[in-house]
């Protein structure tokens, strides 16, 4: 178990410059809807929205990570973990944990501008640390998502155009941007069972709303469900690939 | 346990094409040995084979004692494993991309920390330990890569074409560091197209071609086998087809094949046929340029062997498929 820790350290020493360079990235995104709002809905727009900023830069990020699997391959350093005496699980859940974590500390970053900009979390500290761990549990359902992706796919090219295949339905077919009950139907239906929506949905109860935990809980279990697939399809791809 | 590293049956299929097939092999403990074989041979998916990177269709191996399909764990631990290419961090410092290898051996603390030092005198990197790898020369990259393959101490050593792209001064060092290492009892496996590397540098040899080890010896006990045959190098102005074919006509010429303007024939006793070879070539108004008779190399051998030479004349499309499936 050891070894997941050593390989996260090693992925996240390594990528601190691209870090530096994608916590600007979410800077700009959380600064983006501002001019969008300033005449109307001023602070309520912006708290409604903030939630799934947050949940975007999660989302970019995450679904990027995969992206170190398919720079390893090319460059040899997968190799030299796989001759390691360290199971490829670990290998493959180092790589998760490091996304995890970087994805925390991206949407972390954003909320926190938030936060400045005089968004509240209005359910105090403990809503804050929720909202942590629900970030984080997308963060690696997303991540898995994407290492299964780069393990499976031959050119960083396919990759790119399964990331970005992906990512824009995931965020607008969501509840981020607009209430659901704008949408017509069949958007409806497609937000109401997008994992997206559920991340934003948690994050944003603990915001602008009080600790109702029967709805948090509903989110919580949905993302453990996304989750849980996308680690398990994760740790089978990656290993289907490396034998 | 007898052999370092014994493969039994050793096969690798990728669909419809067989890299290795049916390989068998043995290492002794602490020597020296090389696998020899043009690119596509086989070579480096053996190699995969026994490092863990891949596994074999069917057949096993056993490497310092374990077998690398069942207990693929122990057997990493105790083998250092250097590719062919980089596999350095980049970005990171040659001291951490040390510290980070030994951790991920469970190499603990203060160990680490010695074995690194130790490292880093023994290959000259010590004034550079703490540069990032990117400003590294390709034979400082090379060396810290090595170090980075011994800091677990390893028991065996697999080379994956040890000199590749390195200018003479690096290449023979490395030679000197295998030597070295010999010298305190590490098995070593290299794998190279180099004929003179195995000649020179190797114990033993293994000559692979198509997924098959074709002969295994020593390379003065392969020479030996071929005492019969010796070798006669000829140089002659305009050498062309019509001169050839009379070469080979000869009495007791074996094989004649054409190096750029030289022709070399195989015969039992090149002194019996020189006299006819230089009638010969009068006969056909040619001027011989040089002449030269030698024992047999490992490059004749292996000739011998595989029918033909390692730079390779045009191989049919046959051969190119196969080689190029054979490529990951």
């Amino acid at each position: 178990m050891k070894h997941w820790y050593r390989e996260k350290i090693a992925i996240f020493m390594s990528l601190i410059q691209p870090l530096i360079w994608l916590s600007l990235f979410g800077n700009t995104l959380g600064n983006a809807p501002q001019p969008f709002i300033a005449g109307l809905e001023a602070p309520n727009y912006l708290s409604f929205m903030t939630p799934g900023i947050v949940t975007m830069t999660v989302l970019f990020t995450s679904l990027f990570s995969g992206m170190s699997i398919i720079w390893d391959r090319r460059l040899g350093f997968m190799n030299k973990l796989l001759v390691a005496p360290i199971s490829r699980t670990s290998i493959v859940a180092g790589k998760m944990m490091a996304a995890t974590v970087r994805g925390i500390i991206q949407g972390s970053i954003v909320l926190a501008i938030g936060l400045a900009l005089g968004v509240t979390v209005d359910t105090g500290i403990l809503g804050a640390i929720l909202i942590f761990a629900i970030i984080g549990l997308f963060s690696l359902g997303l991540a898995s998502m994407s290492i299964a992706a780069a393990a499976s796919m031959k050119t960083h090219e396919t990759f790119f155009a399964f990331i970005n295949l992906v990512n824009l339905p995931l965020m607008f077919l969501s509840n981020a941007l607009f209430p659901t009950t704008f949408m017509p139907e069949w958007m409806r239906m497609v937000a109401s069972v997008n994992p997206f929506s559920f991340c934003v949905d948690a994050v944003r109860t603990l915001m602008i709303g009080s600790l109702d935990w029967n709805r948090i809980l509903v989110d919580v279990e949905a993302l453990i469900a996304f989750t849980g697939v996308t680690t398990a399809l994760g740790v089978i791809f990656f290993k289907r690939a490396t034998t | 346990m007898e052999f370092a590293v014994e493969a039994v049956d050793l096969t690798k299929r990728f669909e419809d094409l067989v890299a290795v097939d049916k390989l068998n092999l043995q290492v002794k403990r602490g020597e020296i040995f090389g696998l020899l074989g043009p690119n596509g041979a086989g070579k480096t998916t053996t190699f995969r084979m026994l490092t863990g990177l891949t596994l074999p269709t069917s057949g096993s191996a056993t490497v310092a004692g374990f077998d690398v399909v069942k207990e693929p764990e122990k057997v990493k631990a105790r083998i250092g494993v250097l590719p062919e290419t980089s596999n350095m961090y980049d970005d990171l410092t040659a001291w951490y991309n040390l510290d980070f290898t030994g951790k991920l051996y469970g190499i603990p603390k203060d160990e680490r920390r010695r074995r690194i030092d130790e490292l880093l005198k023994m290959f000259q990197l010590e004034h550079r330990k703490h540069d990032y790898v990117h400003s590294f020369s390709k034979g400082m990259h090379r060396r810290l890569t090595i170090a980075a393959a011994l800091v677990h101490n390893p028991e065996i050593l697999f080379f994956d074409e040890p000199t590749s792209g390195l200018d003479a001064q690096t290449s023979r060092y490395i030679h000197e560091l295998v030597k070295k290492l010999h010298e305190q009892g590490v098995t070593i496996i290299l794998t190279t197209h180099l004929i003179e590397e195995a000649d020179q540098l190797c114990e033993r040899v293994a000559i692979i071609d198509y997924g098959k080890i074709v002969a295994q010896g020593a390379p003065s006990e392969l020479k030996h086998r071929f005492q019969e045959t010796e070798v006669i190098e000829i140089e002659v102005k305009k050498l062309d087809d019509k001169i050839l074919q009379a070469m080979c006509k000869l009495n007791d010429v074996q094989e004649v094949l054409r190096e750029a303007n030289k022709a070399r024939i195989y015969t039992r006793d090149a002194s019996e046929i020189l006299p006819h070879l230089v009638s010969l070539v009068n006969e056909k108004n040619r001027k011989i340029i040089s002449l030269k008779t030698s024992e047999p190399t490992l490059e004749d051998v292996f000739i011998q062997l595989t029918g033909r030479e390692i730079r390779e004349e045009k191989p049919t499309v046959a051969e190119s498929v196969r080689r190029r499936g054979g490529r990951w």
